[in-house]
């Protein structure tokens, strides 16, 4: 029986996963892949909380689906733009080390 | 309703002024500037005359001669109402300074003729003009502390952009004065900010009206305040006034600001900036918190005594004459705090504090004229030899007659010589305080020998004893230099040796606010 | 009445001179002044390009530039223009009308002749007031004010005015200021007539401050002569610095005495003060409190002690002989020292009231400074050094004459010796500007040491007759004014019980008798003199003086003839204080302590003429460098026993060395505070900015971090605390 515990430590494991990758990853492109994962993570719990919410029928309120999809739409975006500027990026520096990347400091 | 009180055209015609200088071509921008300064002190002398031939009678915070009064900003959130009052008025305190400003400014544009950038140097002035009329015009806290922080925007720019590129702390002197300037009068103006704010809300009158306040303390209905209350209002809203006054150990931006302003920038600051704070303090320190600065009245008076002895000493081996004017100022505002100490304080004689209080507010008007004065002198000098380094002149009075005399007579005025205006609040002051703080006084006093020293010894170096043949070219004062310079020497002796005009002026509005003191004094 | 009344047209005249000559005859003298012609050198074609420069033309004719230098000692011009002449003309116009009708009003005052009928009250009357400020019981009122004692004071100081104008006509031929000098002269007039007439210690102060004035503006009136050190001469400039400095240091002391007296009194009036019976007097006032009366009194006597150059203050007096000798004359004899004494004068019935230590504190310090001015004076070098250092030792006499004379005598003594002392002193240094003038004529150049002088009675007879009757009446000789005047201060130093007073004065008596006719001697006299050596003899400098102009010596003859009679006023006690005892010529030549003056005068004049006219200069000089002991007090007494050499250690040590360090003070710790805080913030912000790495790795685990912190203090403060 898989109950809401089930898709909250789903949730969590995901996260940390995704967290681990975008903090210690160096290639962009691997913190970026890190940082969809956490986002995903999140979509999980989202609707894990929508759908077994017992005050209120999910029929009537699909608020954590919502949600979810907002985020998958504003992942693929940030996917792009992100992707676009790591391209950019390794154009300019020849690398996609976040390491090295440090043109923003001070 | 607005535009039918010359209030506000003395208020806003400079702002008009600025946007004409502006928009008009350079070669007619400065008779547009010197036209609508012109204006300002005409309307300004016609509020005195009005008021002169109908009785002499200026009134006091509670019966301005002339006031204007509506709701400007008037907004509720949550619990909490806002009122600002487009309130404006003048009385006995406030039309000397508030000619003394129209007068000096017109003089600056006079001085400022010939300089670079004229028409944006000109608007600023008068941009300037404005923020400063507002802040002796208003009657309302808030109003009063909006136009005290506009006037920091167009001195900031006129320190900044037009002033000297003398090397100080590794930047142009102008961007660090410009600066220090700005930022520490921001420092006090925030506390004055929260000193008004408290007062708002603790009186709950949702008006930050001073007439208000005052009525209040009068009908001794005073919801605000033990003296504790007031002491801690009194050392915020005074903070501001100490730093623009500017009162030791605050004092340190006025050196700077003034070495390194242009001219007619140092003749404003010193003339008129700095009796803003003086203004504040006798308008809103004394008036709406007669109790707190009763409390402060001992330190008020030890300060002053500091002020006056340690500003003339450090005069005394300066080397720059911006420089030692500014200590200078510095000792003389100390005068003033004397005065107001003394009719702050809780006990002593009502006549002699009364006398007191008088010659402080003359000071602040002669120190404005004869301060004004001497920096236009110096203006003059380093105009024409491009220097102001003391030591370097030597006998000049050879070469530049007018100017020698004009700045020995403004010097003689400074060190407070009889018949000119210094003299009169000096003399008042010093007598009158005596009977309520003896020792702070007497040490004071002695500020009649450095004084002298100081200005006697710089003239010395300057123009008088062995010709230094280096300054065989140089040119004496023009006609249109000469015109400020002129100008105020004829006021300096008309109040120096008829001084009733103005103190018959000033005298209801300070027996207004000594009124209140005793009323306050017998809770 | 209205005579008495309309006095105030003697006040405010020169005023009104001043102001048309400054405004309008003036401006009229430069405007009409030649044209610099253009010589060949740059510099000065450069100069004459500049028409709108006025001093340009006061300075040079069509000098080169190596005559600048001796320009700056005194411009002159070619010729005097008409402007400059009437304003000397009017000066002197104005001053004559205002001298007439002041004797006018001391002869119907003291009934001689009789024009108003009206019998001035004792108490005076007021001729002039206006308010400045009145409220409650502090009253700032400007008001004039005239008396007997007014009248006594404005004779002198009209008379001697006028004198001194008249003369500078003579004096200051050519001048490139000529306008300017009786502009100021009339100013000087003015300021002391202010103190004449004041009614307050207000107008007082007033005038005492325009005095200081006057005489920074005629002190300092070669605005660019240089100093000479080997003579020990500062430059105009600081002298009149140093002039109005000293006397402000006196000033302090006034204003505290004033402040002390209105504080207790709450009014500045003379008469009001002075008032037995009014709340507001002093014996009212200061009840059961006079010793703080007794501490201002000796304040405000501080006041006369700075313009009257007494100890300690005396320094300024001497370095303001670098004005024109006229100035010196006037400041000497009627306007600026004079003020001191006319103030205690004044104030006496304050002082009466006081304890007895004013009255002593007045006398002692007039006599400390009487014997020690007449002890530097004996060796000074300078003619009209001596003549200051004489000044100062008869400013003392005036005011042992004011300590000793006590509440019954009043004011008399003192102003009675200021009333003779004033036209002998004017002539003594009109005389000796007469003889300047002359030498400056022969030698082109200043001169004023008596080394460089010598017979200079043959030349210039006038000069030195009219000099020698001033010599007799300082030196108190008998049937001239100054025996009178001064014998009889001492006489009451010794009848009041004041032996110590008395002895010290006895003394400078001789010593004033022996350093004038040593002066006398040097300047007219010498070894191989007539009439035993007073009349002539060798000249020891260069060229050939000429008796001064008539414009010169007019003043000179007029002023000898004062300086014989004005001691024969013997009512003058009674007409200054109603009741006062007058002084009475037969019990004068009665009394042996006259006789016992005189002897010591004698013997003063004796000595100096054995000295001088028997020895040589040279001899003498020799002799003193040889004997140690008298080496040690001929520099001591040169260098004035080292008073102006401590003053000025200790202002460039001590005050000056304050004032370095507050100046240090203030830029290192207040402003260094402010700009302290300034870097710390900025210091700050340079550090904290460090924590942007611009890695975006280190920021997530900031941001992750932060969160992660934050759920912890959520949780905790959910679980625990309730």
């Amino acid at each position: 029986m898989l109950t809401l515990n089930h898709f909250l430590v789903l949730g969590a494991i995901l996260f940390c996963i995704g967290l681990y990758g975008a903090l210690a990853k160096r290639n962009a492109i691997a913190v970026l892949m890190g940082i969809e994962i956490m986002l995903n993570a999140v979509n999980v719990t989202m609707i894990g909380f929508s759908f077994f919410n017992k005050v209120k029928p999910y029929s009537t309120y699909l608020t954590g689906q919502i949600f979810a999809i907002f985020i998958i739409t504003v992942a693929a975006a940030e996917a792009a733009v992100a992707l676009a500027m790591i391209i950019s990026i390794y154009r300019k520096r020849s690398t996609v080390d976040v390491g090295e990347i440090n043109m923003m400091k001070w | 309703m607005i535009f039918t009180s010359d209030l506000t055209w003395i208020l806003f015609l400079p702002v008009v002024g600025t946007l004409a200088v502006m928009a008009s071509p350079a070669r007619v921008a400065r008779w547009v500037a010197l036209v609508f300064a012109a204006v300002v002190f005409v309307l300004s002398m016609v509020i005195f005359f009005r008021v002169a031939v109908n009785g002499y009678n200026f009134g006091d915070l509670n019966h301005p001669a002339d006031f204007i009064h509506t709701s400007w900003i008037s907004f509720k959130a949550g619990n909490v109402q806002f009122n600002i009052d487009y309130f404006l008025g003048v009385d006995g305190l406030s039309l000397p300074m508030v000619i003394l400003n129209a007068l000096l400014t017109m003089l600056a544009v006079i001085g400022g003729w010939e300089k670079k950038r004229v028409k944006e140097y000109l608007a600023l002035l008068l941009l300037l003009e404005t923020g400063v009329m507002g802040v002796f015009l208003s009657l309302d806290l808030l109003l009063f502390y909006l136009f005290w922080e506009v006037e920091l925007a167009p001195m900031f720019l006129l320190i900044g952009i037009w002033g000297y590129d003398t090397m100080k702390h590794g930047m142009p002197g102008r961007i660090y004065s410009a600066w220090k300037f700005l930022l520490y009068t921001f420092f006090g103006s925030l506390f004055m900010l929260a000193g008004i704010l408290l007062l708002y809300f603790k009186l709950g009158g949702n008006t930050a009206s001073m007439q208000y306040f005052t009525t209040h303390f009068l009908s001794g209905i005073s919801p605000i305040f033990g003296w504790s209350w007031q002491l801690l209002t009194f050392l915020l809203i005074f903070l501001a006034f100490a730093i623009k006054i500017p009162m030791f150990p605050f004092h340190t931006w006025l050196p700077d600001a003034h070495t390194d302003a242009p001219t007619e920038v140092s003749v404003i600051l010193a003339a008129i900036l700095l009796k803003m704070g003086a203004y504040g303090l006798i308008r809103i320190c004394f008036t709406l918190l007669p109790s707190g600065i009763r409390e402060f009245a001992p330190w008020l008076a030890v300060l002053a005594a500091i002020n006056i002895i340690y500003g003339a000493g450090i005069c005394l081996v300066q080397k720059d004459m911006k420089r030692l004017i500014a200590y200078s100022s510095v000792s003389h505002m100390g005068i003033v705090l004397l005065g107001v100490s003394a009719a702050a304080a809780g006990f002593g004689g009502m006549a002699f504090r009364q006398a007191a209080l008088t010659g402080a507010t003359v000071q602040m008007f002669s120190h404005g004229l004869i301060t004004g004065l001497l920096f236009f002198c110096v203006g003059v000098i380093s105009d024409h030899a491009h220097t102001r380094e003391i030591a370097v002149f030597g006998g000049i009075a050879k070469k530049m007659p007018m100017l020698a005399t004009l700045f020995t007579f403004a010097g003689l005025a400074s060190l407070g010589l009889p018949g000119l205006a210094g003299f009169v609040a000096e003399y008042i002051t010093f007598t009158s305080s005596y009977q309520v703080w003896a020792v702070v006084t007497i040490v004071s006093v002695f500020t009649m020998i450095l004084t002298a020293s100081y200005l006697l010894w710089m003239l010395k170096r300057i123009f008088y004893g062995p010709f230094n043949t280096k300054w065989s070219r140089l040119l004496d004062a023009n006609w249109r230099e000469s015109l400020p310079l002129v100008s105020l020497a004829v006021v300096i002796v008309f109040v120096g040796i008829f001084p009733s005009f103005l103190i018959r002026l000033i005298t209801p509005a300070l027996s207004n606010i000594l009124h209140i003191v005793t009323t306050v004094g017998l809770h | 009445m209205a005579f008495y009344q309309a006095s105030w047209l003697i006040l405010l005249s020169p005023l009104f001179s001043f102001a048309v000559i400054i405004f309008g005859t003036r401006m009229w003298d430069l405007a009409t002044r030649a044209r610099v012609n253009a010589t060949s050198s740059p510099e000065a074609k450069a100069e004459a390009e500049e028409e709108s420069d006025i001093h340009m033309m006061e300075v040079r004719g069509a000098h080169g530039e190596e005559e600048t230098l001796e320009d700056d000692e005194d411009p002159k011009v070619p010729r005097l223009t008409t402007g400059a002449r009437v304003s000397a003309y009017l000066g002197i116009v104005i001053m004559g009308l205002a001298c007439i009708y002041s004797w006018l009003l001391l002869l119907d005052s003291t009934h001689v002749i009789n024009i108003s009928g009206y019998t001035l009250p004792a108490n005076g009357i007021q001729v002039l007031s206006y308010d400045w400020f009145t409220q409650g019981t502090a009253n700032y009122i400007v008001a004039f004010h005239l008396d007997t004692l007014a009248i006594t004071m404005m004779v002198v100081v009209t008379s001697v005015s006028l004198l001194v104008q008249f003369y500078s006509q003579g004096y200051m031929e050519r001048s490139a200021g000529y306008a300017r000098f009786f502009s100021y002269l009339s100013l000087f007039t003015f300021s002391m007539l202010v103190i004449t007439f004041a009614q307050n210690f207000l107008v007082m102060f007033i005038g005492w401050e325009l005095v200081g004035l006057s005489s920074y503006l005629l002190i300092g009136f070669w605005i660019n002569k240089e100093a000479k050190p080997r003579e020990d001469r500062l430059s105009p400039a600081t002298a009149a610095i140093e002039a109005f400095i000293t006397t402000r240091v006196g000033d302090v002391g006034f204003m505290i005495g004033i402040m002390i007296l209105f504080a207790q009194t709450g009014t500045f009036e003379f008469g009001v003060l002075a008032s037995k019976t009014d709340p507001h007097g002093v014996a009212q006032a200061f009840a059961g409190n006079s010793g703080l009366l007794t501490v201002a009194m000796i304040l405000v006597f501080c006041g006369a002690i700075g313009k009257s150059a007494q100890l300690p203050l005396t320094v300024w007096l001497p370095p303001a002989m670098e004005g024109p000798t006229p100035v010196s004359a006037l400041i000497h004899a009627a306007t600026m020292v004079a003020a001191g004494v006319y103030m205690v004068a004044r104030t006496f019935p304050l002082f009466a009231a006081a304890g007895p230590a004013a009255f002593q504190v007045v006398a002692w310090v007039g006599a400390i400074t009487a014997i020690y001015a007449a002890l530097t004076a004996l060796t000074q070098r300078d003619f009209k050094r001596v003549l200051a250092f004489s000044t100062i030792s008869q400013l003392g006499y005036m005011f042992v004459g004011l300590g000793v004379a006590g509440a019954a005598l009043g004011p008399g003594p003192g102003m009675f010796h200021l009333f003779t002392h004033a036209f002998f002193k004017a002539l003594l240094f009109l005389g000796a500007g007469s003889v300047i003038h002359a030498l400056h004529h022969a030698t082109h150049r200043e001169v004023q040491e008596m080394e460089k002088m010598g017979g200079l009675a043959k030349f210039m007879p006038i000069t030195a007759i009219t000099w020698l009757v001033a010599t007799l009446a300082i030196s108190g000789f008998p049937f001239f004014s100054g025996f009178y005047s001064k014998d009889n201060i001492i006489g009451l130093a010794y009848q009041h019980g004041y032996y110590g007073l008395y002895a010290v004065t006895l003394i400078t008596a001789g010593l004033t008798a022996f350093y004038m006719l040593r002066a006398y001697i040097l300047a007219f006299g010498g070894r191989d003199g007539r009439v035993g050596g007073l009349w002539g003899g060798t000249y020891r400098g260069e060229g050939h003086p000429h008796e001064s102009p008539l414009t010169i010596t007019i003043p000179l003859v007029l002023l000898a003839i004062a300086s014989i009679f004005a001691g024969y006023w013997t009512g003058m006690f009674s007409y200054i204080q109603p009741g006062a005892e007058n002084l009475n010529l037969g019990v004068v030549f009665s009394d042996p302590l006259t006789w016992i003056g005189v002897a010591v005068s004698v013997v003063g004049l004796i000595w100096a003429y054995v000295l001088y006219t028997r020895f040589e200069l040279v001899a003498i000089h020799d002799f003193v460098e040889n004997n140690a002991v008298l080496r040690f007090l001929h520099r001591l007494t040169l260098r004035k026993f080292y008073i102006d050499d401590l003053y000025t250690l200790f202002i460039r040590y001590v005050v000056l060395g304050i004032s370095h360090i507050e100046a240090a003070f203030d830029t290192y710790v207040v402003d260094g505070i402010v700009n302290g805080v300034a870097q710390a913030v900025t210091g700050m912000g340079r550090g904290v900015r460090h924590v942007e790495t611009g890695r975006v790795q280190s920021y997530m685990a900031g941001f992750f971090g932060g969160v992660a912190i934050l759920a912890i203090v959520v949780f905790v403060l959910v679980a625990f605390v309730k």
